[in-house]
């Protein structure tokens, strides 16, 4: 491999340096996440500038340089622009991308998870950028190999009913009520474990035909947020943010 | 480990260092040019930083820096008060008074909303940008928040908050910059300079 190559690539987080430069954070296809300075990207003439854009899905030419590599060309393929046009959505996609920056160890491709997160991207546009979060939460888990068990009790293999369920992060699945040992937090009806094997085994696409309910929805997001948390060891900012302006 | 300097100067040196951009290399560097240097520009350098961090402080009503409280710009009588120019940082009132384009009033945020960075509205001067609009004579708001992804979220969240009190509230355009090239321009861009056109 030369000096000079080239990477598919999802912006997934710009910081400011100097004086009007970019440090990039990149998920890319073929390397998977990867630091790059974008120099002078701040200024309104950089040629570089339109691909360096927070979400966007660019084609970058990539030098490498002695402690981080820096972008040459940059053209981009989609740029997401409309998800700045909502609020929510945009939290959204922050959201996503920074639980995908957290999750993710440096140089570590995965080709899958990469065509998941620009779907999930694309698929926030839609009407239910909540449930496309929660889709890509569990598919997240399942392509980083913490895929939660859902099938029955983990411990007396009890099959799915209608009773309840608790959420166990350490144990990595779901206990039932009578093995659970008198746990109250992360409850989990059948009709939301039903969802959640859902979300990982439906076409991406159709997920919006999924029927659920407020009540699933809280449970879903309660129950992948301290799972999420147990094994990811981090707090997800975006989140608070989230839930602050969905108030108003 | 071993201390080469003496204690005084490496103090400056650490000092020095916390200086955006500022190594340890330039911090020696810069520590003994102002060791070297006459006396009267070291201690003129000293001062200067003692005086500005003394006396500049946030105007009370625009939250821009200022000597005097309320700022220069709030209290210029010239200056129209019926519209107001909502910037991210001091510089920006700075870049827009360059363009002698606006008469109006200011309203510094001191930042952008930024999820992944875990700012929300709370951190920013928004509170008191509202308190300000109470009963005041502003009829537009404009938002000159930069054009990325945290101004943008900044400009959605104040044209939420600031409409249902039957403000105007109006965003400065996005376009291709003068002197840049049109092949170039991502798509973005394009689009909003296209959808912004303007009759010649």
């Amino acid at each position: 491999m030369g000096k000079l190559y080239r990477v598919d690539a999802l912006i997934i987080r710009a910081r400011d340096f100097g004086e009007a430069d970019k440090i990039l954070t990149l998920y890319t296809k073929e390397y998977g996440k990867i630091q790059a300075i974008a120099k002078g990207v701040r200024k309104p003439t950089s040629r570089l500038r339109g691909g360096v854009q927070m979400f966007a899905h660019s084609r970058l030419l990539l030098y490498r340089g002695r402690s981080l590599d820096i972008v040459s060309q940059s053209e981009s393929v989609e740029s997401y622009g409309s998800l700045q046009e909502d609020l929510v959505r945009l939290v959204y996609a922050s959201y996503l991308v920074e639980l995908l920056d957290i999750a993710v160890p440096e140089r570590e491709p995965n080709e899958n998870l990469f065509l998941t997160t620009l779907l999930s991207l694309r698929l926030l546009l839609g009407d239910d950028p909540e449930l496309v979060c929660r889709m890509f939460e569990i598919r997240l888990l399942y392509l980083l190999g913490y895929r939660p068990y859902l099938s029955g009790c983990m411990i007396c293999r009890q099959v799915l009913g209608t009773g309840t369920f608790f959420l166990d992060s350490k144990a990595g699945g779901i206990v039932c009520a009578k093995c659970s040992g008198g746990r109250v937090e992360n409850r989990i009806s059948s009709g939301t474990i039903f969802v959640m094997q859902k979300l990982l085994s439906m076409d991406p696409r159709q997920i919006f035909r999924l029927k659920v309910s407020p009540e699933q929805r809280i449970e879903l997001e309660k129950a992948l947020e301290n799972y999420l948390e147990y094994h990811l060891d981090r707090v997800v900012k975006a989140k608070k943010v989230l839930k602050g302006l969905i108030k108003i | 480990m071993f201390n080469y300097y003496p204690a005084p100067v490496a103090r400056l040196i650490d000092e020095l260092m916390k200086l955006p951009g500022v190594g340890p290399k330039s911090a020696q560097r810069l520590a003994f040019h102002l060791l070297n240097a006459p006396e009267k520009d070291a201690v003129g350098l000293a001062q200067s930083i003692v005086n500005a961090r003394q006396k500049i402080k946030q105007c009370s009503v625009c939250a821009n820096l200022t000597e005097q409280d309320p700022c220069s710009f709030c209290q210029d009588i010239t200056r129209d008060d019926r519209i107001l120019c909502i910037v991210e940082q001091p510089r920006d009132v700075i870049a827009m008074e360059k363009t002698r384009e606006f008469k109006g009033k200011y309203h510094v945020l001191h930042g952008a909303i930024s999820p992944i960075d875990g700012i929300g509205p709370e951190q920013l001067t928004v509170a008191q940008l509202l308190s300000r609009l109470q009963g005041s004579r502003v009829d537009e708001v404009v938002v000159a928040t930069n054009p990325n992804v945290e101004g943008e979220a900044t400009a959605l969240y104040l044209a939420r908050l600031l409409k249902p009190l039957g403000i105007k509230v109006t965003r400065i355009a996005h376009g291709l910059p003068v002197g840049g090239d049109l092949e170039y321009a991502d798509e973005v861009t394009l689009a909003k300079a296209f959808e912004g056109r303007k009759e010649i």
